[in-house]
């Protein structure tokens, strides 16, 4: 990959290698970290990556180095928890998306990053897979559980309201 | 191996469990052909172990189902093949044709389909990678900024000359200034005021509780190393505050500590080939030489610990690898284009200060 290719990967998918680290972990100083070791390690191996596949890279290592992340945090503070108290409000729903965005906080981390990498970057079962290290059959089984999940917490606030 | 009525049934059981050699295997069979009564219990025995099967691969992939080949629809795979229908995972006509009836059948069906097309993620395209421009690289250097950069670099290096020369002519009479000092903690100094090793030292805490104290006891040894680095010996000791714009440098500063070695010999480093064939110190290197320097002194950490290396890619881009749990932030001040690392290390905070230079 040349330096333009390296730079042009920059302009196209650092916003979205950012926004799916920011849904995931909620940290805007965190996201940002990511996505800089993740273009810091892509260049430590831009000669052997290639332009075609350097989005898959892209994701693949990012996805990772939030694993690392969140792995090396969970020994220190237990993240649900937090997750749960610094995430959670009691504001009014404007509209559906934005009920959809809560659920979401709420699925495991493994589905909510298939289901992200589905929605938000058009993904197939194979691609996720290989960006995860899930099999492809794992991706499917969480996508479909992670759908149910949603609809089922549109369901039962409609039932509240 | 000697294979008598009282031993036998443990050899056997080592046979099975393969611990026999070849030739005492080969001593067991003659003994087995010698003793026949013996046969039947060598024939129990084996079928106490039991024995992978090695040349067939167990293939359990009929037992995986397509969803395509449903031949109905009802109310238990009703959700999962509105779901299926949504990911483009439904291609079974005939299937698709019961399901779109089975949705159409009732007002709650048709509310659960509906309700599946709304569960779809949709990305906030406001939110954007701020300052791009710090992940981006260079290209080739056009002659011009060559140009520019030299002439940077050269006055930079003037500057410090001048400011070494002037610290030579004045450490003697600043160290007697301050030969009974007071604790410079809060004390504001102005920039570049020259201080002498000693003061260095008696700046260092004398707590010896404080988490530090392993500097105490180092500090002569240290600073010697210091003086003594690779290249020329650390001409000064400067306070951090405040930076002087546009000037290269690179400095390592201990909070509390009160003082800060300055390296000048980085600034000749070599810069995405700019510099080729000049042997110099880059930032990094500089960074990692003196971290390793410090692991089993200043820093005190443990053996099986190792320190996370610091990662150079271009003048403007310093990261470093994290490794075990020594922590780090990279973070840059925009203003004079000055960067600072911070290396926490639980016990001790680390900052090396760079600035870019031009």
């Amino acid at each position: 990959m040349t330096v333009a290719e390296y730079n042009l990967s920059v302009e196209q998918f650092a916003d979205n290698i950012y926004r799916f680290i920011l849904k995931n972990i909620k940290d805007t100083e965190k996201a940002k970290d990511i996505v800089q070791d993740t273009y810091e390690k892509l260049w430590m191996r831009v000669d052997s990556v290639s332009y075609e596949k350097v989005r898959a890279y892209l994701f693949t290592t990012a996805y990772h180095t939030m694993i690392d992340m969140i792995r090396r945090e969970k020994k220190q503070v237990d993240f649900e928890q937090v997750n749960a108290n610094k995430f959670s409000h009691t504001d009014h729903y404007s509209d559906v998306q934005e009920i959809i965005n809560q659920a979401i906080e709420k699925l495991p981390p493994a589905q909510k990053s298939v289901i992200l990498l589905r929605d938000y970057e058009g993904y197939s079962y194979d691609e996720i897979a290989q960006i995860t290290g899930l099999s492809e059959a794992q991706v499917k089984v969480y996508i479909y559980r992670g759908r149910m999940f949603l609809k089922n917490y549109l369901v039962n606030l409609e039932t509240l309201i | 191996m000697k294979i008598t009525f009282e031993n036998y049934i443990s050899i056997f059981i080592d046979y099975f469990e393969g611990k026999l050699s070849n030739e005492e295997s080969i001593e067991l069979m003659q003994f087995l052909s010698s003793h026949p009564e013996l046969q039947n219990e060598f024939d129990q025995i084996q079928f106490l172990f039991l024995q992978p099967i090695e040349a067939e691969k167990l293939d359990f992939t009929y037992l995986l189902k397509d969803i395509n080949q449903l031949n109905e629809v009802n109310q238990h795979n009703f959700e999962e093949l509105c779901i299926a229908e949504l990911e483009g995972d439904l291609n079974n006509p005939v299937l698709r044709g019961m399901l779109y009836q089975g949705i159409n059948s009732s007002k709650a069906n048709l509310k659960t389909f509906e309700l599946y097309k709304q569960v779809k993620a949709i990305p906030d395209k406001k939110i954007i990678f701020p300052n791009k421009k710090f992940l981006k690289r260079r290209e080739k250097a056009i002659t011009q900024t060559w140009i520019y950069r030299s002439i940077a670099i050269a006055a930079s290096i003037t500057i410090l000359i001048g400011m070494s020369i002037w610290f030579n002519t004045n450490t003697k009479k600043t160290a007697i200034s301050i030969s009974n000092p007071t604790p410079i903690e809060n004390q504001r100094v102005l920039a570049n005021q020259t201080i002498s090793k000693e003061r260095v030292i008696q700046s260092l805490p004398s707590d010896p509780d404080r988490p530090y104290k392993t500097i105490k006891k180092m500090q002569n040894e240290s600073l010697s190393q210091i003086d003594t680095a690779n290249h020329s010996p650390v001409k000064s000791f400067t306070q951090l505050e405040p930076l002087i714009p546009r000037q290269s440098y690179v400095m390592a500063y201990f909070p509390n500590r009160e003082f800060i070695i300055v390296d000048e010999n980085i600034l000749k480093r070599s810069w995405e080939g700019d510099f080729k064939g000049v042997e110099t110190l880059t930032v990094g290197q500089w960074m990692n030489d003196q971290l390793k320097r410090w692991k089993n002194t200043i820093l005190n950490i443990p053996a099986e610990y190792s320190l996370s290396k610091v990662v150079e890619t271009n003048f403007a881009q310093l990261s470093l690898q994290s490794k075990n749990h020594v922590i780090f932030r990279h973070s840059a001040d925009t203003l004079y284009g000055r960067k600072q690392v911070e290396v926490n290390l639980g016990w001790v905070e680390l900052y090396f200060s760079y600035s870019t230079g031009y």
